[in-house]
């Protein structure tokens, strides 16, 4: 166990990253609550031209007219009201490390963002509340034509290209909660890679929510032209309040031919926070997009990542993790629609409920006619660790055509007492067998992370997992 | 009963508040069962139809049915013996599984029923369910609705308010009776027959029932309902072997609730058979309600033209060291859609539970047939094993590689794998009778026109 030592020093007693530093807002919208006025003013104060401006009021439109779900997670208690939909804590995004602000730095290094990753990072994207506070690219990316930036400075700059693909993969009128993100959208990510352009070292963005009702709206579209590749990491944290909070955001991610297109995130928001996430690519011919989607923290995640593969020989995996603890629902899983012959996709998912959590997988597989020679496969595995959790399975699987091959399988058992037995006669305590026991369980999907986020997702499950045994 | 004392407002075309009395009334029951009737009825006026935005209904539209429009009531035809059947069930019964008690409900009526004396004398009941509660009314009165309620859905609303015929089944304790019981269910008039079938196997009694529904009708003629419930008991290490064999006319919607109750160390078997109807949606759920509980749930389906096959069905543990082991298999073709919904529920406490769950289907020939497959999990409990599986493909050629290998012609090959298919569900029935006749009705469903199709 060479993680024993880090886990005392990180105690037990609060949520990991529970702290906060005093809130500093540039600006704020003057009252919670979401309307056109609201709408307006984000899309003012961030000089945006027109059709987003038009773009964001349609969609409030559609958020206003949708019903919150009653399927999924319990959203009875969410109140839309008492929200600030848009705050900016500073004026200017940071150019290097040294102009980030101290206290902002503080948090960072709180979260413990490795030194070494700093510097070795492609770009870090630093999302602090609803901006992008620090950014950064270097310069052999810049050279290459790789455009990293955050999305407003994206619209900003690259307008054509925002215009051409910006709501194509996630219309606004998708769902209630991307309609919601169309209509105050703040930060987030926007990648565009040119063709043939592979970038080696992972682009990374840390997202926090710093300000107690405060929603995080950030809105991120990775374009991977043609024969390009690039993995893209989004970690999240937030620190603890009272009150719910809410975090909604829109990815769109489009793989020209033959591109690819990594996404990998590890969610660990507090445990009051609601998320409800809406994530979609488009793979065209001979295209791959991975989404590696771990989901520790939250009261409540909907996330269910999709890949529509539209060009023949596409190909879509789902990694997908999640550990629910006691209050926690984790409402995840993935989707994949075969719209394109010679297709295929996996999705894995590994699911762990401890406590009162819950931990439901819930997917879509979908093969459309005329998709022959398709082929997709299913796996679900849930671990339960206690008499009171819980676990759902709900793959959706719907065929259309009879030259596809699709399988799906779960299987749901708690740790094996054999297994425990033979660690424990090895000279292993009980909690530290659990806890091998659960690494090995999430192993696969910890294997495809960079080495940095494996270790944090294994040391993250056995600080949640500390004590577990009674 | 005989048609001519049928009351008009029974023979009417709609159903109302007022044939569901004139019903009761017709039938001469008691209170009780005349107000469950009108409560029924008046839940089923305040539910909406299902539509696809249920998520019980989301892949089956049914927004053009119109239950209530039907003739509620269809009377039959006089039988004095056997031999007055009409000769397609005498043929059906000819076909069909020896048996020791038989029961044949013509549309509404149940027209003729015949038992064993070895039955009789051990105490076995087996009548319609007017009779029975007429003679068993304590005995129905505390089971009746109690499984299948009007509130289950709008479906069995409907057959709580305006059931006609059905079938009471009794085993007394300890009683083994090793042939077959079968009830018949065979329409030949335009408009809505609602059986009802009551199970109760006491404790230690062991029993095999077949519900069969079978009518001559075709796409062409006007269409009928059929809307049943069935409602198994099964008391303390007792044995009930059910099987459902739905073979309608083309002509035919249908609807069926089928629930179960398992005892302690009771074991049940259920068979789910869906061949014919224009649109069949059937509601299987086991509720392993005591500690040793265990059923076998198998399904078999294959739908062809424009068929619509759904199957919802529950898996409820309620109880520890239960089992229950699911296999539903279906093949499709032309323009049908076969619609999969299973559903494991462990409930809290419900430790050491084993529940498995598997759906394969089978698409032949044809790019617009729709196999949807939704098998779910809900586990509320640690100590359990539970897994599912589900797969969907064409008729694999390896195997038809290595059939025609060996001398086989291509169509024979393809009919090899697909009764191979179906083989892993028909080779768990014990019953010669039943899989010889599920045997001729997968060759005719290949026959049709299947060859020229085949891929």
């Amino acid at each position: 166990m060479p993680e024993d030592k880090t886990i005392q020093e990180l105690g037990l007693d609060e949520y990991k990253y529970g702290f906060r530093d005093p809130e500093e807002y540039f600006f704020r919208t003057p009252r919670k609550g979401i309307d056109p006025e609201i709408v307006a003013m984000i899309s003012k104060h961030k000089n945006e031209p027109e059709w987003m401006l038009e773009f964001r009021l349609k969609a409030l439109e559609s958020f206003l007219e949708k019903p919150t779900p009653t399927w999924g997670g319990d959203l009875s208690e969410m109140d839309y009201d008492d929200i600030y939909y848009y705050i900016r804590p500073m004026e200017n995004q940071g150019r290097s490390w040294d102009d980030v602000p101290d206290d902002i730095k503080n948090t960072f290094e709180k979260l413990g963002i490795p030194q070494a990753e700093r510097e070795s990072l492609a770009g870090v994207g630093a999302q602090y509340e609803s901006e992008v506070v620090y950014h950064s690219l270097k310069k052999e990316l810049e050279e290459q034509g790789v455009i990293f930036l955050d999305m407003d400075g994206g619209l900003r700059e690259h307008e054509d290209i925002v215009g051409e693909y910006f709501g194509t993969v996630i219309p606004p009128d998708d769902n209630k909660f991307a309609a919601l993100n169309s209509a105050v959208w703040s930060g987030g990510s926007f990648v565009y890679i040119p063709p043939g352009v592979s970038v080696d070292i992972p682009l990374q963005a840390y997202f926090r929510i710093n300000a107690e009702n405060m929603g995080q709206f950030e809105r991120t579209l990775i374009i991977a032209d043609e024969d390009s590749y690039v993995h893209y990491i989004e970690g999240c944290t937030a620190p603890t309040y009272t009150t719910n909070s809410l975090h909604s955001a829109v990815v769109e991610l489009i793989a020209k031919p033959g591109a690819r297109i990594r996404y990998s995130t590890i969610q660990n928001w507090s445990h009051n926070t609601y998320n409800l996430v809406t994530k979609r690519g488009v793979a065209h011919e001979n295209a791959t997009i991975e989404w590696v989607d771990g989901n520790l923290g939250s009261k409540l995640t909907m996330k269910y990542p999709a890949v529509y593969l539209v060009g023949e020989g596409a190909r879509g995996e789902i990694l997908s993790v999640a550990y629910a603890g006691d209050g926690q629902h984790q409402d995840a899983g993935g989707k994949v629609v075969h719209a394109a012959p010679n297709t295929s996709s996996l999705i894995t998912s590994k699911s762990i409920s401890k406590g009162t959590g819950r931990s439901t997988y819930r997917g879509l597989l979908k093969v459309h006619e005329g998709c022959h020679d398709s082929k997709s496969r299913v796996e679900c595995d849930a671990l339960l660790l206690d008499e009171n959790a819980r676990t759902d399975t709900y793959p959706y699987i719907e065929i259309e055509e009879k030259k596809v091959n699709t399988e799906h399988e779960a299987t749901v058992s708690k740790v094996g007492e054999d297994q425990l037995f033979y660690l424990m006669s090895r000279g292993l305590s009980e909690e530290e067998a659990i806890a091998m026991v659960v690494n090995g369980f999430i192993e696969p999907i910890a294997k495809e992370l960079p080495l940095e986020y494996a270790i944090e997702l294994n040391r993250l499950i056995q600080l949640e997992m500390e004590g577990s045994v009674g | 009963m005989s048609a001519n004392v049928v009351p008009e407002v029974l023979k009417g075309t709609r159903m109302s508040e007022e044939t569901v009395k004139a019903l009761s009334s017709f039938k001469d029951e008691p209170g009780w069962l005349t107000e469950n009737r009108l409560g029924a009825w008046r839940v089923f006026e305040a539910l909406p139809m299902p539509t696809l935005r249920d998520e019980a209904w989301r892949y089956t539209d049914i927004s053009d049915v119109r239950p209530e429009d039907f003739s509620p009531y269809v009377p039959s035809p006089d039988v004095s013996s056997e031999d007055d059947l009409p000769e397609a069930v005498q043929k059906l019964i000819g076909e069909g599984e020896e048996n020791s008690a038989l029961l044949v409900q013509h549309n509404s009526e149940t027209t003729f029923q015949r038992m064993d004396d070895e039955l009789q004398n051990k105490g076995v009941v087996f009548t319609d369910l007017h009779t029975a509660l007429r003679e068993y009314e304590d005995l129905i009165k505390e089971r009746l609705f109690k499984l299948v309620p009007e509130d289950y859905d709008k479906f069995s609303a409907l057959s709580a308010a305006l059931f006609a015929g059905g079938s009471f089944l009794y085993v007394p304790r300890g009683v083994d009776v090793e042939v077959p019981i079968q009830s018949y269910r065979w329409l030949d008039a335009i408009g809505a027959i609602m059986p009802r079938t009551l199970v109760i196997v006491e404790e230690g009694a062991s029993v095999t029932y077949i519900d069969e529904y079978a009518s001559g009708g075709t796409e062409e003629d006007e269409p009928a309902l059929s809307n049943g419930a069935v409602e198994l008991y099964v008391g303390q290490g007792a044995n009930l072997r059910y099987v459902s064999l739905q073979n309608w006319g083309r002509n035919v919607l249908h609807f069926n609730t089928i629930r179960s109750e398992a005892g302690k160390d009771a074991t049940i078997n259920s068979l789910v058979v869906s061949l014919g109807s224009e649109l069949s949606r059937t509601n299987v759920d086991a509720g392993l309600a005591e500690a040793g509980s265990d059923s076998e749930m198998l399904g078999l389906y294959f739908a062809d033209s424009n068929q619509v096959l759904d199957h919802y069905t529950l898996q409820d543990h309620l109880a520890p060291n239960a089992h229950s082991d699911l296999l539903y298999k279906g093949a499709l073709r032309d323009e049908s859609l076969a619609v999969f919904s299973g559903l494991i529920r462990v409930e809290p406490g419900a430790q050491k539970t084993d529940a498995y769950q598997t759906n394969r289907n089978l698409i032949l020939g044809t790019d617009d047939a729709m196999a949807v497959s939704l098998p779910r999990l809900e586990i509320q409990a640690d100590d359990v094993k539970c897994s599912h599986g589900s797969t969907t493909g064409q008729v694999d050629d390896v195997e038809l590689f290595y059939l025609m290998s060996r001398g086989i012609p291509r169509r024979e090959a393809e009919k090899l794998v697909v009764f191979g298919f179906f083989g892993e569900v028909t080779s768990r029935i014990p019953l010669k009778g039943l899989k010889d006749k599920l045997d001729q009705a997968i060759e005719a469903k290949i026959g049709l026109g299947f060859e020229e199709r085949v891929a």
